[in-house]
């Protein structure tokens, strides 16, 4: 819990329930009875880090751990971070109230790069040296994981070590080890070289990277032999096994999730080429509908929350969905819990499912097409038909629906003019097809990203201007005003697409984007394109060469190091495929030897 | 349907957050405590709760009060000791009852009134004597008004950080006070002040039970 000497604090911020702890269902030990004690951080708000399922999770696994006390920090907001500074108070964890820099491991969740000047921010709040090279031995562990791990160069000279993939077990043999190490009396140096070992992990300090005369990557070498060339990510094999955390910490504020989430499966099985999720998380693997009712009956009555969603990348892809929700309603109907259904596809969302969920509570529908042609929405793999679109919106606006929101993209790879007045036509025909009815949809656009480990990398992301002509043109085809229109702000996505893309030169635009107080840069409060494009300048980056360049297959990207288990053969193989405009069936239909069933697993649905 | 009113502390960290959080709080808190409870009729089905009074963020009290009705054939004993198991620790469930005033009686509350100050207890007890005229926000706008027409009594004691007050004074659906009124009011004289309720009670100044 939060300290005496924070109190005054609070009463001078915004929602102090952020900063307070004592949340029901936290873990305390003991600090002096624990060999180690460890801080998971969310570089974002304390609303947004307490609907994170994986914090749970992960939390839930090292707290059992009986030498280890795992407690939890957020990013405090600038009112509360300038009164911590104005008072030279260090960042605390929430649990102990003791500050940051007196753990002996601080682990971060780097869960979208507009975080990362959070996750050094907090680093510089907590009094630890920000980078690697500049922690002694009494300095914390610095480590981080989660998707943006994947590629974690632009943030790797922070970082003394990476956990690379599913977590569960990574994390657990991480702290064993570091625990023998130091009652061995190990130096740090000593025990990342051995942690280096376990797979799953990469150790960023332990490679050498080489640059080509055109700022392209040269080669990415490990510096020892027995440090592996190829980091390899990790997975629960049996997910029915993975431990599952029934109660948690519950906010007294409300988080952006306040509910419990429930997940079905890791993966997905469609092969959106867009998508990285889609890619970094195979295979794809269920949990059983048996494990999955129970855990369900365990999370509610130990949280007491009245809502519960079910949670995957593409949830109506459970093969056993029917069953599933036949037997959370048989009971969460009497117990006045509303089940809802994020992430249905348009496709498979049929009628019965639909009045089955609509029956409990009536939650907005979402639909992603994604594109606004059928050449596009090929292009992207994203197997939807305008035919399918239509009719589920026909189905949820004849369930008494008024709205559905649709979400696309804009700058995927070979769009044309005509792909975008295609999302106001399909609007429009929406719209049409209801003509004498109040119903309106609601039309989100994003930009598109191209990320690491999807067919996509080698794209070039739309420059800002370009992205910013679409989003016009877009504007002046829709013409209903029954369609509400929303688009993201292009620089943001521009931002993204350096960071995503990004390799190691990029830590010291981090760095300098701290210094000079960039925080929060996913909110619009916080965002400054004109700032970003100075640092940028200030340290020599530039950033086109990272995202709006177009990558020859042969280049050596600066993620070449880690693998997710997907092969470079068949990301070029489907990218090839996107430029013909030829899809690519589902994993349940075809296998399409991606190669991630080497990693194991069961119930998945690869050979 | 069995009425139940539980008295609660809301200490601690729980001074800061606000009565619509404390609400879902406690609605979650009574659901974990497999105490099951009454819902409202009706298209989307509530909780029948009900709060005795709210109480002001940054605010502590040792005598908070919701009346609410359970379906089970439980004891008060049982009850009590089911809800003390799951609500938190800044929420200390003192006991579950039957009711016997109707909440609606709440006219009067005690509150204990730490004032962090370098001013002795007369001069805080001169500067309240008389009338007490405070901006009032409302959406009609601002008004000048008296609240010393809502206090009932007043105590000043010096100690260590300065002055500790016992004021008892209107509190309800009717006549109210915020304390935050006074410790607003009192702005300059003091650097900080910590605002405990002590008791709630009805007209005659009887416990609120």
């Amino acid at each position: 819990m939060i300290k005496d000497e924070y109190l005054p604090l609070l009463k001078k911020v915004e929602r102090p329930g952020r900063y307070t702890g004592g949340e029901f269902g936290c873990t305390y030990k003991d600090k002096n009875a624990v060999d180690l004690r460890m801080c998971f951080c969310f570089p974002d708000t304390y609303e947004i880090g307490m609907s994170n399922l994986g914090v749970k999770i992960l939390m839930h696994c090292l707290n059992k751990l009986d030498f280890l006390w795992c407690e939890r920090a957020y990013a405090p907001w600038d009112d509360m971070e300038k009164l911590l500074r104005e008072n030279k108070l260090p960042l605390y964890a929430l649990e102990s109230g003791d500050p940051l820099c007196e753990f002996d491991i601080v682990a971060f969740t780097l869960q979208y790069e507009l975080s990362y000047t959070n996750a050094v921010n907090m680093l510089d709040l907590a009094g630890i040296p920000w980078y690697s090279a500049e922690r002694g031995e009494d300095d914390p562990l610095v480590i981080g994981g989660g998707p943006c791990a994947y590629n974690p160069e632009p943030v790797a000279e922070f970082f003394d070590l990476f956990s690379i993939g599913e977590g569960e077990e990574h994390l657990c043999e991480i702290a064993s080890l570091y625990r023998e190490c130091r009652k061995k009396g190990m130096k740090k140096a000593e025990f990342l070289r051995l942690a280096s070992h376990i797979k799953g992990t990469y150790v960023p300090s332990l490679y050498d990277v080489e640059y080509n005369e055109d700022g392209t990557v040269r080669s990415i070498a490990p510096k020892y032999e027995d440090v592996p060339a190829v980091v390899e990510k990790r997975i629960i094999g049996d997910l029915d096994k993975a431990p599952f955390p029934a109660a948690f910490e519950m906010p007294y504020i409300e988080a952006v999730h306040d509910r419990v989430t429930l997940e079905v499966f890791r993966g997905c099985i469609r092969g959106c080429r867009f998508c990285q999720a889609g890619m970094v998380y195979r295979p794809y693997r269920e949990k059983s509908v048996d494990v999955l009712d129970e855990c369900a009956r365990q999370s509610i009555a130990a949280t007491g929350y009245d809502e519960m969603s079910l949670a995957s990348l593409s949830i109506s892809d459970y093969s056993h969905i029917d069953e599933l929700v036949d037997r959370l309603l048989s009971w969460t109907e009497e117990k006045k819990v509303g089940l809802s259904l994020p992430s249905m596809r348009i496709d498979a969302f049929y009628a019965e499912l639909m009045k089955k969920v609509m029956s409990v509570r009536k939650s907005g529908l979402t639909f992603a097409p994604e594109a606004g042609t059928q050449r596009l929405r090929d292009v992207i793999n994203k197997n939807v038909t305008e035919e399918e679109i239509l009719r589920s919106c026909r189905m949820a606006f004849e369930n008494g629906r008024q709205n559905v929101k649709l979400y696309f993209m804009n700058g995927l790879p070979t769009e044309t003019d005509e792909d975008i007045t295609g999302i106001a036509k399909l609007a429009g025909s929406i719209i049409g097809e209801f003509g004498g009815r109040a119903v309106g949809v609601t039309v989100s656009v994003s930009c598109f990203v191209p990320k690491p480990f999807t067919p996509f990398q080698w794209e070039a992301q739309d420059t800002v201007e370009e992205l910013k002509r679409k989003q016009q043109l877009l504007r002046s085809e829709i013409r209903s005003r029954k369609i509400t229109y929303n688009y993201h702000t292009a620089e943001v996505s521009h931002l993204e697409g350096v960071f995503a893309r990004g390799d190691r030169r990029l830590c010291k635009a981090v760095a300098e984007a701290v210094r000079r107080g960039q925080r929060f840069d996913s909110w619009d409060e916080f965002f400054s394109a004109e700032n970003w494009h100075d640092i940028f300048a200030t340290v020599g980056i530039d950033e086109s060469f990272y995202a709006n360049r177009r990558r020859e297959y042969g280049e050596i990207l600066p993620w070449d190091h880690i693998s997710c288990g997907v092969s470079k053969r068949f990301l070029i193989n489907e990218s090839e495929k996107a430029r013909r405009g030829e899809t690519t069936p589902d994993c349940r239909t075809k296998c399409s030897a991606c190669g991630a069933n080497q990693l194991g697993g069961e119930r998945r649905c690869c050979r | 349907m069995l009425p139940v009113r539980v008295f609660f502390k809301k200490q601690g960290v729980a001074a800061y957050i606000s009565h619509l959080d404390l609400q879902r709080t406690v609605f979650r808190a009574i659901l974990r405590s497999g105490v099951r409870p009454c819902y409202t009729e009706g298209f989307n089905p509530h909780i029948k709760l009900a709060f005795a009074v709210s109480l002001s963020v940054y605010q502590e009290s040792e005598c908070e009060i919701f009346d609410f009705f359970t379906e089970d054939d439980l004891s008060y004993d049982e009850i009590t000791a089911r809800l003390k198991a799951s609500f938190p620790e800044c929420l200390e469930v003192i006991r579950a009852a039957a009711p016997v005033k109707k909440a609606s009686e709440l006219a009067l509350a005690d509150y204990r009134v730490d004032l962090y100050t370098s001013k002795s207890a007369d001069e805080i007890k001169e500067a309240l004597s008389g009338s007490i005229n405070v901006v009032k926000k409302s959406k009609k706008g601002d008004t000048l008004t008296d609240i010393s027409p809502l206090i009932r009594s007043m105590r000043f004691e010096q100690t260590g950080l300065g002055v500790r007050m016992y004021i008892r004074c209107a509190c309800g659906s009717g006549e109210h006070l915020n304390l935050r009124y006074l410790t607003d009011y009192l702005g300059g004289m003091i650097t900080d002040s910590r605002v405990t309720r002590t008791a709630l009670l009805t007209s005659d100044g009887e416990a609120l039970v």
